[in-house]
């Protein structure tokens, strides 16, 4: 096989990592992201203005600069980065864990938003109504509350989603780039138009256009135009 | 007696040159300024291979400085540099770095085939010079395939010493003149290269100021440029 | 003896500029009981204490004897223990869920909803009652108001409460509609024996409902 064909088969793999990071990330944002946002659209606690800030700050921040945060911390000099090798022998750096953490920290935001405005947008009649006929809260945030706001959750998490996707910034200086292990399809890019592989950095292009383009499609069957309205 | 009839605007020089010469290029620059007053010098630095391809997509540099010649011979064949320019103007030596608190310190290349070696970053082959060179000599020890699992590819030099300061590998190959600007790294040892690592300097072909281009370049020869890349670790061409 | 209502709230609301005060004392054996007043009067507010759904700054809510509420003893009851049945102004039906859905939904207390065929004699009982039988699969939003609003009714009654609490429940209503579903309503109450609290505006509905009326306005009673 020519450097050029072997190239091509790690864009496949390229393709499986970039998958499975972006979906672990937003699996892990989905759970926090939710749970976090319906805390902040029913409660009230001092400083909670000042908190959404601060969890919608990896959204305006650049990656790179995010990426530098996350590799003093969790780096063999940095306070969490200790204590994990110490307690545990873990090592993030490096690792596609660490890939997942970085893409779950720039697009938490996106879901973090959609779900709060989702749930605060939702009346609060509905969830009064379930409480007056005997549901447990709990039971009402899966029966009520989340069937409800979901449309809204779900516009957040597939952006969230391709968010994760295409991060690169902030993955290239914590995970590095690891074929099989971290080199997601955006550092692929990056580095064969470094190396003057035009032919793969076109074939990772049309990788990634697709994946683009799929999640988008996806978005439009899952959320149809017309929304059931009560008269 | 200043001149107020006819001030013009100074010639800005792009000069695209290798992670590995960003500190002594930064400092020849102001001293080049000062002979030369109407040139500005303007900087690009990264990896030789990523310089090669911005030129080659039609980026308007005026200099190129790469760390190996097989850059310079990418260049060269597909016509970007001006071939009567092109002259070796330093040299540089390979180096195998470890964290400066690191409990062990390898005394030759199959060391790091042992246990308590886990990560050693290289530069990536396809797009930097530091990359190639330590691929040829692993090739030659035939110790390449056997360290590819622990290898950590790394966009530029730079990058490869940070990661190596920062301890987040256990060894890392990089120029001799990178380990001097790091108190947080130790040189375990030279690498011998097979041949000399000699960097080219070249003007770009399509350069806008070939007159400027080129006083750039014979000063890179002179004296004062060389005394200061000495200054830095680097050799003689 | 203890009477079959004693409730009393008091509450402060800043809203920009302006504040309103709630300050309610009731007692009452009525088991039919109008609060009459008109709109911005804090009706709905007591409502909701009542049943739980919003807290008051200080107050005590006994019902037969039970206290749902006392703030001096830290006593608070969850809208779900207090087993009393609220109509919304505007029904509140779960739109995501058929009527059948909503019918039995107090009658399925796990975290995940069951499907459109589950059912029990109760609620087939009273979507019987109600003539809401034909219209069991279908979604809140094909409902006419009227069918809406026994809906609403069934979906109180199935859970079995011991009082029942009312808010404007003939508001959205035309005559017609509403002069039947006042007869078919005080027919259920009458065939329960259930204590009802009722919020209107209309004086019809005190005619036919106010065993005894309190009135409200500005928060306090007048």
């Amino acid at each position: 096989m020519d450097l050029e064909s072997l190239k091509m088969s790690e864009a496949w793999i390229a393709l499986r990592l970039t998958l499975l990071v972006a979906g672990c990330a937003t699996l892990i944002n989905l759970i926090l992201g939710v749970g976090i946002a319906y805390l902040f659209s029913r409660k009230k606690f001092w400083g909670k203005e000042v908190l959404d800030a601060f969890l919608t700050l990896p959204m305006v921040m650049p990656p790179t600069v995010l990426g530098y945060y996350l590799l003093v911390l969790l780096g063999q000099q940095g306070v969490i980065g200790q204590f994990l090798k110490s307690h545990w022998g873990i090592q993030l750096i490096f690792t596609w864990q660490g890939a997942v953490i970085a893409a779950a920290i720039v697009s938490f935001p996106l879901i973090f938003k959609a779900a709060r405005a989702a749930f605060e947008s939702l009346e609060a009649q509905y969830e009064q109504a379930a409480q007056v006929l005997r549901v447990s809260d709990t039971a009402i945030f899966f029966r009520i509350t989340l069937p409800l706001a979901w449309r809204g959750i779900l516009a957040g998490l597939l952006l969230a989603f391709a968010r994760a996707a295409g991060e690169f910034g902030a993955t290239l200086m914590v995970a590095g780039s690891i074929p099989g292990q971290t080199q997601t399809l955006s550092i692929a890019v990056y580095e064969a138009v470094q190396a003057g592989q035009d032919d793969t950095a076109n074939f990772l292009v049309l990788l990634t256009s697709i994946v683009c383009m799929s999640v988008l499609w996806v978005s439009g069957r899952l959320m149809p135009g017309r929304v059931v309205r009560q008269d | 007696m200043t001149n107020y009839a006819r001030a013009e605007s100074p010639v800005v020089l792009t000069v695209s040159a290798a992670s590995s010469l960003t500190n002594a290029f930064k400092e020849i620059a102001p001293v080049f300024e000062q002979q030369n007053k109407t040139i500005k010098i303007q900087f690009n630095f990264a990896a030789s291979g990523q310089l090669l391809q911005q030129i080659a997509k039609g980026a308007p540099v005026d200099v190129l400085a790469s760390a190996d010649q097989e850059t310079m011979d990418m260049a060269q064949d597909k016509s970007l540099i001006d071939v009567g320019s092109r002259r070796n103007f330093t040299a540089n030596t390979l180096v195998l770095v470890v964290p400066k608190n690191a409990k062990q310190v390898p005394l030759g290349l199959s060391d790091l085939l042992k246990k308590n070696y886990q990560r050693v970053v290289i530069g990536l082959p396809a797009s930097v010079p530091v990359g190639r060179y330590t691929q040829h000599v692993l090739e030659k020890h035939h110790l390449w395939q056997m360290l590819e699992p622990k290898v950590i590819g790394a966009q530029n030099v730079r990058q490869a010493l940070d990661y190596v300061a920062r301890g987040e590998v256990d060894a890392g190959f990089v120029y001799a003149t990178d380990a001097l600007i790091s108190p947080q790294v130790q040189v375990a040892f030279t690498v011998p290269t097979d041949k000399k690592i000699l960097y080219p300097i070249a003007m770009v072909r399509t350069s806008a100021h070939e007159k400027e281009a080129r006083q750039f370049l014979a000063f890179m020869n002179g004296t004062l440029a060389q005394a200061i890349l000495s200054k830095y670790g680097f050799g003689k061409p | 003896m203890t009477t079959l209502w004693n409730i009393q709230l008091k509450k402060s609301y800043q809203h920009e500029l302006r504040s309103f005060h709630l300050d309610i004392q009731l007692q009452s054996d009525a088991k039919r009981l109008v609060l009459f007043g008109p709109s911005g009067a804090g009706k709905t507010q007591i409502l909701k204490m009542i049943a739980g759904l919003i807290q008051p700054d200080v107050g005590l809510i006994q019902f037969n004897g039970n206290p749902l509420l006392d703030t001096q003893r830290n006593i608070n009851q969850k809208p779900q223990e207090r087993s009393l049945a609220y109509v919304f102004q505007d029904y509140a039906l779960f739109p995501h869920l058929t009527v059948r859905q909503n019918v039995a939904f107090s009658t399925n207390p796990s975290w995940f909803n069951k499907g459109k065929s589950y059912t029990t004699p109760g609620v087939d009982e009273w979507l019987d009652k109600l003539q809401l039988s034909e219209l069991a699969d279908h979604y809140p939003h094909q409902l006419s108001g009227g069918q809406a609003q026994r809906v609403a009714l069934a979906r109180a009654f199935v859970s079995k409460p011991q009082g029942l609490l009312l808010d404007e429940p003939f508001a959205a209503l035309d005559q017609n509609l509403r002069r039947a579903l006042r007869e078919e309503l005080q027919f259920l109450l009458q065939e329960l024996s259930m204590p009802m609290i009722l919020i209107s505006h209309d004086p019809e509905d005190v005619a036919i409902f106010g065993e005894e009326v309190i009135a409200i306005d500005g928060g306090k009673r007048i």
